[in-house]
């Protein structure tokens, strides 16, 4: 079920990131061109930064599914079989730490229930609370920064979903494993 | 100081590198008892990323992978072909020629190797170089890559150390032909040593047909160095044209690549710099520790007892990021290690940040190329099928190369700033 899940999370993910990639590239010319025209649009260079960065940390969240970031395997070679297995095991449950207590400081920093409680009032949110999430503005898009910044908790609710398939899996690979 | 045994484990449990730095960071806040910043340590992670030079990054990736497509290698093979063909051993030369001129497309030695391997590894077997040889040449002439601009690793410098990425750019091109010169004496010693077959030149009617074909190829490095070295553009500005000739010479001029291949193409360009990038996210939370444990600032006292001149303490720390390369995946080490570092070169020893950044990075990537973890000796073994033991044997000397070229920088630091 989870493991479905995160399969069809990371399908998607991967096509939109490569939507976010043809996004950068017209954005990238859009500026060059106005740019040499002498009649550069002001917003472009804010969006595609943003751009970029939701493409990145959506395809960091693929990147744990698929287990191709970028790791350090110089001496788990040196490991026995059955020690590699177990290390695996435990770079997969850090994985999932990582992901849950992302996703708690992500609700810790949205603060929901105390935005509730002040009827969606961000300036007294921000006064009693002196967490200025809702106050900041980004500089040139007339967007609140928040809606920017969802991208975090997305991921680490979809890194989550993907550390949790692959736990999942690996466990299941063992008992085959044995079993044989 | 257990935060730094946690950061240890990890990384050698073989947890991805980014996430030990995000992790490390986790523990050193929840140890420290400064819990205030778990409050901004989400938005540490994005705000890491808010910086327009990284652009380059994905849009130099985009056209290194249309220029694949395009059959763009090939006709840039063929033009060097022209110059240097016809020598003793001259498939060789024709092999680092080449990879020059794909360095100032490409950004990433990684993926210049597997490019280049593709091409050059057969065509060298065919004419009766050994397929080691071959290997060899490819996988070092992918180091150009990183040198020669426009480069990835110069990139991520650039915003680490907050120097202008342009600058980085032309600072590499006087060390990256040095390294491209070097080689090739390399290449010709060894020729001389074990009588390699003597090329053919191309009929001037053939070079005619030659050059007419490659020269929309050959335009797309003039336009990038060019736009970046005259100022014109800047790297990213660069990168987004360079995008766009690349797809139109693939597309209209060689009509070698289709549209089908565009959305495979834009997926891997994604994955490929988010695996990059989001090391830099990470390095923003894993900064703090850096920045509040004082690190730069012991690591001074303890390096300034050692040594104060600036010469030693650069050939120590060559010496030292040899072994850490050789370990750790370059682009990884350099987000970790120059934080630390740079500031102990600019204010304790008073060295240029664009000089201390051309030698780390050609001493991060030489890591590519020496075992055990060396990914551009992984790539061409798999690619050319040899094993790594053979590829190494045959590399060495290029090795050699790198390192004699990585003293004379260091000692004489000028050849780096001189096009500045």
């Amino acid at each position: 079920m989870i493991v479905r899940l995160s399969n069809f999370l990371k399908s998607a993910e991967k096509k939109f990131i490569a939507f976010l990639a043809l996004v950068i590239t017209v954005l990238a010319l859009l500026n060059v061109v106005t740019r040499a025209l002498n009649n550069a649009l002001f917003w472009v260079d804010e969006l595609l930064i943003y751009t970029m960065i939701w493409m990145v940390l959506i395809g960091s969240s693929v990147m744990v599914r698929e287990k191709s970031g970028i790791a350090t395997t110089f001496f788990v070679e040196f490991l026995g079989n059955r020690l590699q297995k177990l290390l695996a095991h435990l770079v997969d449950a850090v994985i999932l730490a990582f992901s849950v207590v992302l996703v708690i400081l992500c609700w810790n920093w949205y603060d929901l229930p105390t935005l509730i409680k002040f009827g969606f009032d961000t300036q007294q949110f921000a006064s009693s609370t002196f967490n200025f999430i809702y106050q900041e503005p980004t500089t040139t898009l007339g967007l609140s920064k928040f809606w920017i910044w969802l991208v975090v908790p997305m991921i680490s609710v979809t890194l989550s979903v993907h550390s949790v398939a692959n736990i999942l899996e690996s466990l299941q690979n063992t008992k085959v494993e044995s079993q044989q | 100081m257990t935060v730094w045994i946690i950061f240890f484990a990890l990384l050698f449990a073989g947890l991805p590198i980014a996430l030990v730095l995000a992790v490390s960071a986790l523990v050193y806040i929840w140890l420290s008892g400064n819990v205030v910043l778990f409050l901004s340590y989400p938005q540490q992670l994005f705000s890491g990323l808010e910086n327009y030079g990284l652009l380059a990054i994905p849009l130099f990736m985009l056209t290194g992978e249309l220029m694949n497509k395009g059959g763009v290698t090939r006709r840039l093979v063929s033009m060097a072909s022209i110059f240097v063909g016809g020598f003793k051993g001259g498939l060789a030369y024709v092999n680092l020629v080449a990879n020059t001129m794909m360095a100032a497309i490409i950004g990433s030695a990684a993926a210049q190797i597997s490019v280049m391997s593709k091409v050059m590894v057969p065509e060298m077997e065919e004419r009766g170089y050994s397929r080691e040889f071959a290997a060899a040449t490819t996988a070092a002439g992918g180091l150009l890559s990183p040198i020669i601009p426009p480069s990835m690793v110069f990139v991520i410098y650039g915003v680490i150390a907050q120097i202008a990425i342009g600058d980085m750019f032309i600072a590499g091109i006087v060390p990256g032909l040095i390294l491209a010169v070097g080689f090739i004496v390399m290449i010709t010693i060894l020729g001389l040593w074990n009588n390699y077959p003597r090329g053919k030149w191309p009929s001037l009617r053939e070079s005619i047909r030659i050059t007419v074909a490659g020269s929309p190829a050959f335009l797309i490095p003039l336009v990038i160095i060019g736009g970046i070295l005259l100022g014109l553009a800047s790297p990213t500005e660069s990168a987004a044209l360079a995008t766009v000739s690349a797809f139109v010479v693939g597309k209209y001029i060689y009509k070698e690549l289709q549209f089908r291949d565009i959305p495979e193409i834009l997926q891997r360009t994604a994955l490929n710099s988010a695996l990059v990038i989001f090391l830099i996210a990470a390095a923003n939370v894993f900064g703090w520790i850096i920045i509040y444990e004082k690190v730069p600032q012991s690591i001074a006292v303890w390096l300034t007892e050692l040594t104060s001149d600036p010469l030693v303490f650069l050939l120590t720390i060559n010496l030292m990021l040899i072994g850490v390369g050789m370990i750790i995946d370059a682009i990884a080490a350099m987000i970790i290690i120059v934080p630390i570092l740079l500031p102990i070169a600019t204010l304790h020893y008073g060295i240029d940040p664009i000089v201390f950044g051309v030698i780390i990075c050609l001493n991060l990537v030489l890591g590519l190329l020496t075992p055990p973890v060396g990914a551009g000796l992984f790539i061409i073994s798999a690619m050319a099928e040899v094993s790594i033991g053979a590829v190494f044997k045959a590399i060495y000397p290029f090795i050699l190369v790198t390192i004699v070229v990585l003293v004379l920088l260091t000692l004489q630091p000028w050849l780096i700033t001189v096009l500045l």
